[in-house]
C-alpha cells in the first residue's frame, strides 16, 4: 500500500486544492505542500525499511485488465529507489519555489500536484501499461504549466515540447504493442526474465530490432540525446522556474530510467550489437551540451545545456556496459552502472538547486542575461555561496555529489571503452570553464548601481534550497552508502552482459 | 423481459411528454429526465441480472409476429447489447440535462428525443432481423425533426442529407437481410437460428457480406459515405449531436458486428483487409480534416469520423482483442464524443454565441472551468492513457498486430493517424482557449471578462460523462467481461470457418 499511497497522496492534494473552497487559491498551495510532504515522509520511511540486498520490495500486484495481460504492479528495487526519493525531495521544493506565483494559483498548484502523481507513478510502475499511463500523464501538467505560466515564447515552447515527446511516445507505444503481441506480457520483470533465458529474441523473431528502435526512440527524445534534444533549450528556458526544476531534475530522469528498466534488462542483445552507435550518440550529446553551454549568455539556457551534458553521463554509464571488451577489471561494468544510477540522483539535486537560484535571481532582477549582473556577491552573499557549492558539484569537485557519481562512471567506462571516455574529457573541462565564468560574471566584479538593494535569501528560500545543498554534501562525503542501494540489482542486470 | 422495459419506458415517456401542453416546460423536462433515468436504471439492472457465466444471450423473449414470413418479436441481450444499452442510457440522461434550456416547442422536442432513444434501445436488443430493421428505421424519423426544427447551420440541408443517407443505407441493409433469408432453407429471420444453423456457403457469404456491411457501415460513418455525419452533427441541437455521435453511429457499427460479421464470418474474413484499409483512411482522413476546420463543432464532427475508424478497424481484425476493442471503442467514443459535443455545442456556444475558433479570445481566462473540462475531454479523445479511449484503441491495435493477414502498412498508417489526432487536438485546444483573437471586440457586445459559470444540469451531465470515460479507462474489466460473453460464440464460428479462400 505504501507506494500507492505515496503516488496518490499528491492527487488527493490536487483534488483538495481544486475543489475545497478558499479565496484566490491561497489554501491550494498549503494542500499541495501538505500532499508533497506527506509523500516525502512516507518515502523516507520506505527508504529506512529498504533492504539493499532484498531485490524487489514493497511490491503490490493486482490483476487489472487480464485480456491484455495488464496488471497493477508497482514496487521499488535498486533501480528506482533513488528516483522515488529524488521525486519526493524535489516535489516540496517545487511547491515552495512556486509560493509566490502571482496569478491563478489554484490552477497552478493543481497541475503541479498532478505532476507529482505522474512522476511517482512512472518511477514505480512495473507494467508497461500503467507505466505509460503515468509517463503520458506527466507530460500534460507540464505542457499546460508552460503554456499558462511560461515566458514570452511559452506557446511555441510548449508546442515543441509536446510534439517531440508525443512523437517518441507513439513510437514507443507501437513498439510495446508489438512486443506484447509477440510475448504476451507487458510486465517488465517477466520481459527481463524472458530476455535472460533467451526466449525473448526467439519469440519476437525478425521484429526484434524494430521494437528496440521504437522504444529507444521514445527514450531518446525524453532524455534527450542529440539530435532529438532540439525541443529542450526553448522548453527549459521558457518554463517558469519551478517547472524548469521539474523538467531538468525529474522528467529527464524518466528517459534515463527508461534505459535502465526497458532497454538494459530487456534488450541485452541489441544493446551489445549497437553499443558503438549508442556510445557515439552519447558522446555527441556530452560534447554538444558542454560546448553549447560555453556560448550561452542567458543563465537559464546555460544551465539547460549543462543539464543536457550531465544527463548524458548517465547514459554513458548505462550504454557502456554493452561495449565488447576483454580482460577488463570485473568491477568496471557494475561501477559504471551504479554510478549512472547515482548520477541521476546527484544531477537531480544539483540542477534543481541551480535552476531554483537562477529563478530567484530572475525574480529579483527581471533578467536572465549574465551581462546584466555582476558583483552580486556583495549584496547576496548567501545566495552566492549556495550557487557556488552547487556549481562546484556540477563541475565535479570531490566531496560533492557530482564527483561521487561521475567518478564511478568514468572509472567503469574508461576500462570498457577508453576511446570514448577520453573523447568525453574535453566536456569536463568545458563544464568547468562555463560554470566558473558564470560565477564570475554574476557574483564578482563591480556591482551595478541598480542592484544595490537586492535582498539576500530569506527564510523560505533557505528552507527550499538548504536541504538540497545538505544532500549534495552527504552524497559527496559518503558515496558508498548511496551506491550501495543499487548494487544487487545492478549485478542482476549485468548477468546478461558478461 | 426486463431489458425490453427500456424501450417501453422511452416510448411511453415520449407519448406522455408529447401530450403535455408546451407551456408546462418544467413538467416536461422533469418527465423526460425521469424517463431517461428509468431507462438507464433498467439497463443497469439488466447488467446486474445478466449472468456472465454461462454468458450468451439471456432474458430472451419470443412472441409470434408474422409467422408466415418467419418474423418474430424476439428480443434478448448479451454482454455487447448490454454495454451499448448502458451507453444509450447515459447519453439519454445527459442529453436531457443538456436540453434543459429548450424553450421552443419543448414538448415535441423531448417527445422526438425519447422516441429516438426508444428506437436505439430496440435495435440493441432485437434478435429478429426484421425487428432490428424496424427499430433501425424508427430511429431515423426523430433525427430528421430534431435537426430540421431545432437545428442551426443549414439545418434543412443537413437534416435532409442525413435522412437520405440513412434511408439509402437501410435500403441496402434490407436487401442484405432478404438475401440472408433466402440464402438458407430455414425460412426465418431469427438471428439466433441463422447464426447457429444457417451455414451459408462461402461463395454466398463473399457476395452478400459487403452488401450488409456497407449498409450498416454508412451509419457508422465509414469513408467515403461519412459526409452526412459532420454536417448532421453540426446542424443538430446539442442533445441530438450527443445522441448522433454517442449512439446512432454505434447502431451502424453494431449492425456490422451483429449481422454482417455474426452471420457471415467467412465473408468477413475475405473482406477484412479491405475494411481495415478503409478504416485507416477514416482515422487519418478524419483527423487531417479536423485539423483544418475553423468551426469548433466541425472539428468534433470530423474527430468522430476519425474515431469511428478505430471501431471499424477493430471489427476488421476479427481477433478477440480487436473485436473487444471495437466494442469498447463504441462505448468510449459514445461517452467522449457526446461530452465534446455537449461542451462545444452546448456550454461554450451558449456563452459565446459563436463557434468560430477565430472569435474565441483566451477562453482559458474567461471560462476556466469549461476550458479545463474541455481539455480533459480533448485529452481523453486524443487517447490519453487513463481514459477509456486509450484502452479501447490499445485493444484494437493489439488485435491488428495479431491479425496475420494485415500488412504492417496498416499499423504504420494507424500510427500516423494517432499523430494526426494529437496534432488536431492540441492545435484546437490552443486555438480555442489560449489564443488571443484577431477579431476585435464588438463595441456593443464586448466579450465579458468572465462568462457565466456552468449550470447544475450542465455540471451533472459533464461529470457523469467524464466519470464514465475515466471509469472505463481505469477499470475496463467489467466492460470487457461483458463484451466477451457476446464475442465468444462469434470467435468460435470465426475459428471454425475454413481459411478464407
Amino acid at each position: 500500500m505504501m507506494i500507492t499511497l505515496i503516488t496518490f497522496l499528491p492527487l488527493l492534494a490536487a483534488l483538495a486544492a481544486l475543489l475545497l473552497p478558499g479565496r484566490d487559491g491561497r489554501l491550494a498551495r498549503i494542500w499541495v505542500l501538505a500532499g508533497a510532504l506527506g509523500s516525502l515522509g512516507l518515502t523516507l520511511r520506505l527508504l529506512l525499511q529498504f533492504d539493499p540486498g532484498g531485490g524487489l520490495q514493497f511490491h503490490e500486484w493486482h490483476s487489472w485488465i487480464p485480456t491484455l495481460g495488464i496488471d497493477y504492479f508497482v514496487g521499488v528495487d535498486g533501480l528506482n529507489l533513488l528516483l522515488v526519493l529524488l521525486t519526493a525531495i524535489i516535489a516540496p521544493v517545487t511547491v515552495l519555489a512556486s509560493w509566490d506565483v502571482p496569478t491563478r494559483q489554484r490552477t497552478y498548484f493543481t497541475l503541479l500536484s498532478l505532476e507529482f502523481t505522474g512522476l511517482f507513478g512512472a518511477f514505480t510502475a512495473l507494467n508497461f501499461f500503467h507505466w505509460f499511463l503515468y509517463f503520458e500523464l506527466s507530460l500534460v501538467p507540464v505542457f499546460f504549466l508552460i503554456k499558462l505560466y511560461g515566458g514570452e515564447k511559452r506557446h511555441g515552447a510548449a508546442l515543441q515540447f509536446i510534439l517531440f515527446t508525443v512523437l517518441g511516445s507513439v513510437a514507443m507505444l507501437l513498439g510495446f504493442q508489438l512486443l506484447y503481441f509477440k510475448t504476451g506480457t507487458f510486465d517488465f520483470y517477466s520481459l527481463a526474465a524472458m530476455a535472460s533465458s533467451g526466449s525473448l529474441p526467439v519469440a519476437v523473431g525478425p521484429l526484434y530490432p524494430w521494437i528496440f528502435a521504437a522504444i529507444l526512440l521514445g527514450l531518446w527524445v525524453k532524455t534527450p540525446l542529440v539530435p532529438l534534444h532540439l525541443w529542450q533549450p526553448e522548453t527549459y528556458t521558457q518554463a517558469p522556474a519551478p517547472v524548469s526544476i521539474l523538467l531538468a531534475a525529474l522528467l529527464s530522469k524518466l528517459g534515463v530510467y527508461g534505459f535502465l528498466r526497458l532497454i538494459l534488462p530487456i534488450f541485452p542483445e541489441a544493446v551489445k550489437a549497437h553499443s558503438t552507435l549508442l556510445l557515439t550518440v552519447t558522446l555527441g550529446t556530452i560534447l554538444l551540451g558542454a560546448f553549447a553551454a560555453l556560448l550561452q549568455k542567458d543563465l537559464k539556457k546555460l544551465l539547460t545545456y549543462s543539464s543536457l551534458n550531465h544527463v548524458a553521463y548517465c547514459i554513458l554509464g548505462i550504454t557502456v556496459v554493452g561495449a565488447a571488451a576483454h580482460g577488463i577489471n570485473p568491477g568496471a561494468k557494475s561501477s559504471a552502472l551504479q554510478g549512472a544510477i547515482l548520477q541521476m540522483f546527484s544531477h537531480g539535486l544539483t540542477v534543481a538547486g541551480l535552476f531554483y537560484l537562477a529563478g530567484r535571481l530572475e525574480k529579483r532582477t527581471g533578467t536572465r542575461q549574465l551581462a546584466d549582473w555582476g558583483g552580486l556577491k556583495a549584496v547576496t552573499p548567501r545566495l552566492a555561496t549556495l550557487f557556488a557549492v552547487l556549481a562546484f558539484s556540477s563541475i565535479g569537485l570531490p566531496f560533492l555529489a557530482g564527483f561521487a557519481s561521475e567518478f564511478p562512471i568514468f572509472f567503469g567506462s574508461f576500462s570498457l571503452s577508453p576511446l570514448f571516455t577520453v573523447a568525453a574529457v574535453p566536456a569536463l573541462l568545458a563544464t568547468a570553464v562555463f560554470l566558473l565564468t558564470a560565477l564570475q560574471r554574476i557574483f564578482t566584479g563591480p556591482l551595478p548601481e541598480k542592484w544595490k538593494n537586492l535582498p539576500d535569501l530569506n527564510l523560505l528560500e533557505w528552507a527550499t534550497v538548504g536541504p538540497l545543498v545538505v544532500l549534495v554534501f552527504w552524497v559527496g562525503i559518503n558515496p558508498s552508502l548511496w551506491l550501495g542501494y543499487s548494487e544487487q540489482m545492478v549485478r542482476l542486470v549485468l548477468t546478461n552482459y558478461r | 423481459m426486463l431489458p425490453l422495459f427500456t424501450v417501453a419506458i422511452s416510448f411511453l415517456g415520449a407519448l406522455v411528454v408529447g401530450l403535455t401542453p408546451p407551456c408546462r416546460t418544467r413538467t416536461i423536462r422533469w418527465t423526460a429526465l425521469l424517463a431517461a433515468l428509468i431507462g438507464l436504471a433498467t439497463a443497469g439492472l439488466a447488467v446486474l441480472q445478466y449472468e456472465i457465466h454461462p454468458g450468451g444471450i439471456q432474458s430472451m423473449l419470443s412472441l409470434p409476429w408474422i409467422p408466415s414470413l418467419g418474423i418474430q418479436f424476439k428480443t434478448g441481450v448479451d454482454g455487447i447489447s448490454l454495454v451499448l444499452m448502458v451507453l444509450t442510457g447515459l447519453i439519454a440522461v445527459c442529453g436531457v440535462l443538456f436540453s434543459w434550456d429548450i424553450s421552443h416547442r419543448t414538448n415535441e422536442f423531448f417527445a422526438f428525443f425519447l422516441a429516438l432513444i426508444g428506437g436505439v434501445y430496440g435495435v440493441f436488443l432485437s434478435l429478429d432481423l426484421v425487428l432490428l430493421f424496424v427499430f433501425y428505421e424508427i430511429a431515423i424519423v426523430p433525427k430528421y425533426f430534431l435537426i430540421a426544427i431545432w437545428g442551426s447551420t443549414r439545418r434543412e440541408y443537413a437534416a435532409m442529407k442525413l435522412v437520405l443517407y440513412s434511408f439509402t443505407s437501410s435500403a441496402v441493409v434490407l436487401l442484405g437481410l432478404l438475401a440472408l433469408y433466402f440464402g438458407t432453407d430455414l425460412h426465418t429471420f431469427d438471428w439466433t437460428r441463422l447464426a447457429a444453423d444457417a451455414h451459408y456457403a462461402a461463395s454466398f457469404q463473399i457476395i452478400v457480406f459487403p452488401v450488409v456491411f456497407l449498409g450498416f457501415a454508412v451509419l457508422a460513418g465509414m469513408w467515403p459515405f461519412h459526409t452526412w455525419a459532420p454536417t448532421g452533427h453540426v446542424a443538430a441541437p446539442t442533445a441530438a449531436s450527443m445522441l448522433l455521435a454517442g449512439v446512432v453511429m454505434k447502431l451502424g457499427a453494431y449492425g456490422c458486428l451483429r449481422v454482417a460479421i455474426g452471420l457471415l464470418p467467412l465473408g468477413a474474413q475475405y473482406w477484412a483487409t479491405w475494411i481495415a484499409w478503409i478504416a485507416v483512411i477514416n482515422i487519418v482522413y478524419g483527423a487531417l480534416v479536423a485539423l483544418v476546420q475553423t468551426d469548433f463543432k466541425f472539428v468534433i464532427g470530423y474527430s468522430s469520423v476519425s474515431h469511428m475508424g478505430f471501431v471499424l478497424l477493430g471489427l476488421a481484425t476479427l481477433t478477440a482483442q480487436g473485436l473487444a476493442g471495437s466494442v469498447l471503442q463504441m462505448f468510449s467514443h459514445g461517452v467522449i464524443g457526446a461530452l465534446l459535443f455537449a461542451l462545444v455545442g452546448g456550454s461554450i456556444y451558449r456563452r459565446t454565441h459563436t463557434r468560430q475558433l477565430g472569435d474565441f479570445d483566451r477562453l482559458i481566462e474567461r471560462m476556466p472551468a469549461i476550458a479545463w473540462l474541455f481539455i480533459a475531454a480533448g485529452l481523453a479523445s486524443m487517447g490519453m492513457p487513463g481514459f477509456s479511449g486509450f484502452v479501447a484503441e490499445l485493444h484494437v491495435l493489439i488485435g491488428a498486430w495479431a491479425q496475420p493477414a494485415f500488412s504492417t502498412g496498416i499499423l504504420i498508417a494507424t500510427g500516423a493517424g494517432i499523430l494526426a489526432t494529437f496534432a488536431y487536438t492540441l492545435a484546437k485546444i490552443h486555438e480555442a482557449f489560449f489564443r488571443r483573437s484577431a477579431v476585435p471586440d464588438n463595441p456593443e457586445h464586448p466579450r465579458p471578462e468572465h462568462y457565466p459559470s456552468l449550470t447544475w444540469p450542465e455540471t451533472t451531465a459533464i461529470v457523469i460523462l467524464l466519470a464514465a470515460a475515466v471509469g472505463a479507462g481505469l477499470f475496463p474489466r467489467p466492460l470487457i467481461a461483458l463484451i466477451n460473453t457476446g464475442l465468444a460464440p462469434l470467435l468460435n464460428s470465426l475459428a471454425a470457418g475454413a481459411p478464407s479462400p
